[in-house]
């Protein structure tokens, strides 16, 4: 387990209007780790992780990202967003081929059509749909379609990789696919995973950190095991118990 | 000071409470006349006698559209409104409505210079309704409800105003409410073919003459003319000024192959203009010839654009001719000569069509007060734009 | 009624040259129009639909507006802008079959940045996250938007080609109807209506309405092509 800081935010804020919906004092998450993010509806969970994936800024605090600040200038922040990428709960597949799909963040990074070829082709056997490459995207069932997703993530080899809630409409053979592909990313890549879930046993089995956020402040952050066994908010308490009433 | 004030305040209002009272009081003796819930007034106060109300003829007139002619020596009046006539004598209590002798109850007088006639018999007479209010001494006069008569006539003779100006005169006297719907020659005789309109006022001689043959139409009667021109930018390429005569002038516009804008659209200007080719013994056609399909006045604001020539009707041109550079090049000849005609939809083909209504227009057409009505009506300028023709009998 | 649809046929079916110039000319005008006004539109729609409600309020009220012009009203206006007394006159336009185009452009490019702007902006909700954090820079944004929405500008398209073909009152005023010059379909539906020859212009009324469906249903066919399975 590494303890290299990958991304460090310190004083986070983010209000829509008057409505303060998040503020954490201090986050900090490990390179190499895989890192859960469990709390409540409306606990300020997807708001988080698009100011950590750097879709929206945060109203105030400061950001950095492998121990360097957030850069100024538009080229620069590009290159450093191109080091980390998102799956969302619902995937948003293009109107094309599954193939184009997933090589979509290739062709953006502008890599050489061999390259490109060869890590879709990859992924494609990886999560099992070599044979709907020429298939049009829209055309796939829920599961596939998010498997495409991860797919199209994943092929991009990124240092970080936030996921929303990725499982939560899939069965039980497509959440332990995806499981699976986590685990090997993380482990052959050393990927930093810094995943949204609802599911207690997910977060068991997948994390090894924790991070629980409460009606959008950060309660508690720490080791998976400390987090189940001996939570120190009675927040935490009820909520890994599963007692929270939300 | 302030007494001097207040003393000036009170005589005022004295005088104010005086005239008031008076003016009530004479208001209260006379008698009030509404035409159709409107206030009518009359140079000389109601005269009332026995049961009878007298009030000046001229104002009644006025108010039910009706002429008179009045005959000195015999010191009696013939009033005219629509189909009905009235004779009446002063000092004679018999009066005559379309030859049937009425006996009146009191006689018409004249009184300061003006004719009194009875209210009551003058009003029935011509077709209104009488009605008399005792609580305020009103006499309530409601005009006769009016019948529905439509009329097809074509875009330039409707875009001239004349009817505008003259149909008012025909609606009020006759009790109609005419509908003028205005369309292209073609599509005005079509709508009388197909019984969609009552009475058909054209500029076709040809194609009426046609359509009466083929028994659409019946009752036909030419009523006024005007006259066609030619007309063209100033500088003349084709010299048209000097041409001998209409034919002369277009057959030189072909020559010179100068710009020339037609109608295009089989009204009567188009007609007459075919009309001048064939009597050129030429056929039109090149880039010079445009063939519009538009009205007149859309078809002279193009030959304006152009700079070209056109055919129009001396009318239109005379109402565009402000917004336009084009210039008058020819005109005269009998050729020229634009007859307008009128008649009524054959009932035997559409038996629902107001035949009484349209007989009654083309009758004011040809009667003298709308011949000469025809006559009087005067462009912006002052200029005649028709010349009644109707006892022309052809 | 029959009498004129019989017309119609018999009026295809013995190629009247006039007929089929007027057809052409309908087909030319409206098409070069619509082609013209997608060049401009298409840009300018996405570049709308790109921003955020907020800031673009004002203008996309000036182009709803604009999408419900009437024709009368554009052709009054190019009208003057062209005669000889106008501003443009010395182009010698009026009258013309390009003045014709270019009153047609005028109309049809609000339909279509509006309907653009909207398929764009819809679009743009749904992918725009999706796209950033794959990594794509603004270039990659917008043409990826373009792509995705490239069926909902079709129909904006499509739309905008339905409203010119069958308009009259702009083409009247800056064509003309001149004969063999700037006569289309519907100003000559007008003329023969005009000259009393209903029956003529029901038949051009119906090869107008068959000439509008053939292409509508053309288009819409490619259009819901990629719109199935969704």
């Amino acid at each position: 387990m590494e303890h290299k800081v990958i991304i460090e935010a310190t004083g986070l804020s983010k209000c829509f209007g008057e409505r303060e919906v998040l503020r954490a004092e201090n986050i900090t998450l490990c390179a190499g780790n895989i890192i859960g993010v469990m709390g409540p509806s409306g606990a300020g969970k997807s708001t988080l992780l698009r100011i950590l994936s750097l879709l929206d800024p945060p109203t105030s605090g400061v950001l950095s990202f492998f121990g360097q600040p957030l850069p100024a200038s538009p080229s620069e922040r590009l290159v450093m967003r191109r080091r980390l990428t998102m799956v969302m709960q619902k995937p948003v597949l293009f109107d094309a081929s599954v193939f184009d799909n997933i090589a979509f963040g290739l062709k953006a990074r502008r890599l050489p059509a061999g390259e490109i070829s060869r890590r879709v082709e990859e992924s494609l056997e990886k999560i099992g749909l070599t044979a709907q490459r020429r298939q049009k995207a829209k055309t796939l069932s829920g599961g596939e379609a998010q498997r495409v997703a991860l797919a199209r993530a994943m092929v991009l080899e990124p240092e970080i990789l936030f996921l929303d809630e990725p499982t939560a409409n899939l069965d039980p053979a497509n959440v332990e696919l995806l499981e699976g592909l986590l685990r090997s990313l993380n482990r052959e890549l050393g990927t930093t995973v810094v995943i949204v879930t609802h599911n207690l046993f997910q977060a068991r089995r997948l994390a090894g950190d924790i991070l629980f956020l409460c009606q959008g402040s950060l309660v508690e952050a720490g080791p998976t095991e400390e987090i189940f066994k001996r939570p120190l908010d009675l927040r935490t308490r009820a909520f890994v118990e599963g007692r929270m009433i939300y | 000071m302030s007494k001097r004030i207040s003393r000036w305040l009170v005589g005022l209002f004295l005088l104010l409470a005086a005239l008031t009272t008076a003016n009530s009081l004479a208001q209260a003796a006379e008698i009030r006349v509404l035409l159709d819930a409107r206030p009518l007034s009359l140079e000389v106060k109601p005269q009332q006698e026995g049961g009878t109300v007298l009030v000046p003829l001229r104002a009644v007139l006025g108010a039910l559209g009706a002429e008179m002619t009045w005959d000195s020596k015999a010191r009696s009046v013939n009033i005219i409104r629509g189909r009905t006539s009235l004779a009446l004598t002063i000092g004679n209590t018999a009066a005559t409505r379309n030859g049937t002798t009425i006996q009146l109850a009191v006689a018409p007088r004249i009184v300061n210079g003006r004719t009194l006639v009875p209210l009551r018999f003058v009003s029935e007479a011509l077709g209104s309704q009488v009605d008399w209010r005792s609580r305020d001494l009103t006499v309530a006069i409601t005009s006769p409800a009016k019948r529905a008569l439509t009329l097809a006539t074509t875009t330039s003779t409707y875009d001239s105003g004349l009817l505008q100006a003259i149909l008012p005169a025909f609606e009020k006297a006759f009790d109609y409410e005419v509908r003028i719907i205005s369309v292209g020659t073609g599509a005005a005789l079509a709508l009388g073919r197909d019984g969609n309109a009552d009475v058909v006022l054209v500029h076709s001689r040809a194609l009426e003459l046609q359509n009466v043959a083929q028994g659409h139409f019946i009752g036909r009667r030419e009523i006024m003319y005007n006259d066609f021109v030619i007309v063209g930018p100033t500088a003349d390429p084709a010299g048209l000024r000097r041409a001998a005569n209409a034919t002369a002038a277009l057959r030189a516009v072909a020559e010179a192959r100068a710009t020339f804008v037609s109608r295009g659209d089989n009204s009567g200007t188009h007609v007459k203009e075919n009309e001048l080719w064939r009597a050129a013994g030429l056929t039109p056609s090149g880039a010079w010839y445009l063939r519009a399909g538009a009205g007149m006045a859309d078809t002279l604001r193009m030959a304006d654009e152009r700079n070209g020539y056109t055919l129009t009707d001396r009318g239109t041109y005379y109402m565009q001719q402000d917004k336009l550079d084009l210039v008058l090049l020819f005109e005269g000849g009998e050729i020229l000569h634009n007859q307008y005609g009128i008649m009524a939809v054959n009932p035997a083909r559409h038996p629902r069509i107001n035949l009484e209504g349209a007989t009654d227009l083309i009758q004011f057409f040809v009667s003298p007060r709308g011949q000469s009505l025809v006559a009087s009506f005067k462009d912006a300028r002052g200029r005649q734009l028709f010349f009644p023709n109707a006892h022309l009998l052809r | 009624m029959l009498e004129a649809i019989a017309n119609a046929v018999r009026l295809l079916a013995t190629f009247d040259p006039e007929l089929f110039r007027i057809i052409w000319l309908s087909l030319f005008v409206s098409g070069s129009a619509v082609v013209l006004a997608a060049l401009c539109g298409v840009p300018l729609g996405t570049w709308l639909g790109l921003k955020p409600v907020p800031s673009v309020r004002a203008i996309t009220i000036i182009i709803y507006t604009l999408m419900g012009l009437p024709p009368v009203v554009a052709g009054l206006v190019i009208y003057m802008l062209l005669s000889r007394r106008g501003m443009l006159g010395p182009l010698n336009l009026l009258f013309t079959v390009e003045a014709m185009i270019i009153v047609q452009t005028l109309l049809a490019i609000p339909i279509i940045v509006g309907l653009t702007a909207i398929a764009v902006r819809s679009k743009g909700r749904e992918i725009r996250d999706t796209v950033l954090v794959l990594g794509a820079d603004h270039r990659l944004l917008v043409w990826t938007l373009i792509r995705e929405a490239r069926y909902g500008i079709l129909g904006a398209v499509i739309t905008g080609f339905g409203r010119v073909i069958a308009e009259v009152g702009a083409v009247m005023m800056v064509g003309g109807n001149i004969e063999g010059h700037t006569r289309v379909l519907t100003t000559a539906i007008v003329l023969e209506t005009r000259k009393g020859n209903f029956a003529l212009a029901m038949a051009l009324g119906i090869i107008l309405l068959l000439l509008a469906f053939i292409i509508n249903s053309g288009l819409y066919r490619l259009q819901a092509g990629g719109t199935d399975g969704t």
